[in-house]
């Protein structure tokens, strides 16, 4: 064999070998992916619209407890939590609270989050006298019915109050939503915190710097 | 005697010393730099809304699962309705030309057309929340998304990248509480990392088998 064939023919070896690589179908296979398109509907659209009229199973608006769902008890707003807030729900809540509730409302709660500042409808601060007393319900209601919501029974709010509330609520499970709420309401007691709430023993502590790093710090 | 080599045989030997080098060079060439070629590593994906994370995400400081809520939850992490957009983008830049797909969305009720980043071939199954319950980050997948103006892919996610942590996930873990900190410190991580992998109970030993992405 010449040299020139010999070079020639390994060259076509190894060209060979790499376009033998190319995809074949089983890295694009004929189902929708998520979220993916299927060309066999109009818009082309993989995701299929409900038909009118749809009742979700299992959507929160089936489900006997009211409390736990609706915020409701005897047909008022709830006045309590529909369970008992352990530490870990706290903990939980104010994870899903910086997540979800602090662009607008600010990680103090104060309603000068950064999305506020940067021109977004200032809402109350959960620290006025009106927010501190409202009923662990109140604040269930607005998340998933609106503000001040005049439809419900046994709730009285002047006709013009009733406002939708940016979407939020869809993104959380009915248990996270009380879990934030608890959160909320450990926020409101801490920026109304004196003195006089701090333990003796503890006291001292506030008077030291903060230590950095809290880093295997676990929930 | 005759002699055992021919003439041509200095040919052959010529030949094969310069053929070794050109496959040397060649298996160099894929095994690394065509792998960040063919798989458009670090190329900025252009979007139908010129998207940032970085001024979402980093300036704003909004949380990762604002937008793509369903990652704790699920195998997906979902791409942001329209009118996740809309909530803010009713208030704020509401003339901004920039965001004119975004307001013809949701008046005229089509879903944006984003263009995939990352795909993984059909054949691999994979689901986030395992990983996100078990302390791997964002950022370890999917690079420093917060300093990303458009996306970008960091990683090719090919096989023996996933594999190199499914052999020794004690290098990557976090804590729960730092999942979403794009800054973590692994400098002291030799001890933490191995209490983790026990404490979240991760089946070492399972997780290189062929069904854990196959099947
Ligand atoms: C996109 C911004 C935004 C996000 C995110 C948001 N809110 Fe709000 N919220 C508002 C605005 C604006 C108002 C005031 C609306 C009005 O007065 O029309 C409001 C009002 C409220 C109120 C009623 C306060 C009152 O004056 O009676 C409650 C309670 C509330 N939000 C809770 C939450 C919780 C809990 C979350 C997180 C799950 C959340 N919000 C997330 C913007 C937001
Ligand atoms: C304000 C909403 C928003 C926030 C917050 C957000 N994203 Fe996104 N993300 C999007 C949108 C919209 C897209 C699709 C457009 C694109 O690819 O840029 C996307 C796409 C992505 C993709 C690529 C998806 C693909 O096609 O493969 C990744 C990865 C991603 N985001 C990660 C993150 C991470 C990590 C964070 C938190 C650090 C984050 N995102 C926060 C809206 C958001
Ligand atoms: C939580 C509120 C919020 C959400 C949700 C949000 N944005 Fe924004 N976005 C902002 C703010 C605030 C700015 C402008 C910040 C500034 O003033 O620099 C902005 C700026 C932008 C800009 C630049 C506009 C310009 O003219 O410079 C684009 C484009 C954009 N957003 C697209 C989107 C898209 C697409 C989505 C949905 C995936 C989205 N945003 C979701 C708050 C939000
Ligand atoms: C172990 C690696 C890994 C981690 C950790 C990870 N991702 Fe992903 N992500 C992937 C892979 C792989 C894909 C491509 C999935 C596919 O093609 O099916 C992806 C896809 C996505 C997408 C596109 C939509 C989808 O679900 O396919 C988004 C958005 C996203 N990731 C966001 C995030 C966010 C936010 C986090 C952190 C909470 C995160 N990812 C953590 C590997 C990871
Ligand atoms: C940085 C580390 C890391 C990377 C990178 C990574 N994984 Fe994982 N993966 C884990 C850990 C940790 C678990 C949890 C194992 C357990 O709970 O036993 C896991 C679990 C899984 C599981 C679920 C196993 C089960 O028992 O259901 C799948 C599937 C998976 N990974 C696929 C992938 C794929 C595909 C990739 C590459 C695209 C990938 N992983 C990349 C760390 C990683
Ligand atoms: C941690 C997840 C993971 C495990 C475990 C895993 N794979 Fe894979 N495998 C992948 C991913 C991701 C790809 C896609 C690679 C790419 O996109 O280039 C892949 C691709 C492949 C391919 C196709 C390669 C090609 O280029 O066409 C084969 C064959 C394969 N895997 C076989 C196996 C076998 C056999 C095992 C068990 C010994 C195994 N895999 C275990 C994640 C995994």
């Amino acid at each position: 064999m010449r040299p020139g064939a010999i070079v020639i023919a390994s060259s076509l070896l190894v060209c060979g070998a790499i376009i033998g690589c190319e995809r074949d179908d089983m890295w694009e296979q004929p189902k929708t992916a998520v979220l993916g398109t299927n060309e066999f509907f109009d818009n082309d659209q993989g995701a299929r619209m409900p038909v009118k009229g749809t009742v979700a199973r299992g959507a929160d608006n089936l489900q006997e407890d009211d409390l736990l769902y609706r915020g409701m008890e005897n047909g008022k707003l709830a006045e309590r939590f529909p369970f008992e807030i352990t530490e870990n729900d706290l903990n939980a809540g104010h994870d899903k609270y910086d997540a979800f509730c602090s662009p607008c409302h600010a990680k103090s709660g104060d309603g000068m989050g950064m999305i506020v500042q940067r021109g977004y409808k200032q809402p109350f601060s959960f620290h006025i006298d009106r927010l501190r007393n409202a009923t662990p319900g109140y604040f269930y209601s607005v998340l998933i019915r609106g503000l001040r919501p005049t439809q419900l029974p046994g709730v009285k709010f002047e006709p013009d109050d009733d406002k939708v509330h940016p979407a939020v609520a869809h993104k959380l499970s009915p248990v996270e939503r009380w879990q934030i709420i608890a959160y909320i309401r450990a926020l409101q007691l801490s920026q109304n915190a004196t003195i006089e709430d701090v333990p003796m023993e503890q006291r001292g502590e506030l008077d030291k710097p903060k230590t950095e790093g809290s880093n295997g710090e676990s929930h | 005697m005759p002699q055992i080599f021919s003439k041509k045989a200095n040919y052959l030997a010529r030949g094969s010393i310069v053929m070794t080098g050109v496959v040397f060079v060649l298996i160099v060439l894929i095994s690394h730099n065509v792998t960040a070629y063919t798989h458009d590593l670090g190329v900025a994906f252009q979007q139908p809304a010129p998207f940032s994370h970085k001024h979402h995400v980093k300036e704003l400081g909004i949380d990762c699962r604002y937008c793509h809520q369903s990652v704790e939850k699920g195998p997906f992490a979902g791409l942001p309705p329209t009118e996740t957009c809309y909530t803010c983008h009713s208030q704020i830049w509401t003339n901004s030309p920039l965001l004119k797909v975004v307001r013809d969305s949701y008046t005229t009720n089509t879903p944006i057309e984003w263009n995939r980043v990352n795909n993984l071939p059909d054949f691999v199954y994979f689901d986030h929340s395992v990983h996100v319950a078990k302390g791997v980050s964002c950022y370890t997948c999917h690079g420093q998304v917060d300093q990303m103006n458009l996306l970008y892919k960091e990683n090719a996610f090919e096989m023996i990248w996933c594999l190199r942590c499914h052999r020794n996930p004690e290098a990557q873990v976090r804590p729960k509480s730092e999942i979403f900190n794009p800054n973590y410190d692994y400098s002291q991580h030799e001890t933490l990392g191995k209490q983790l992998v026990e404490q979240y109970g991760i089946k070492k030993e399972q997780l290189t088998n062929c069904w854990i992405c196959h099947r």
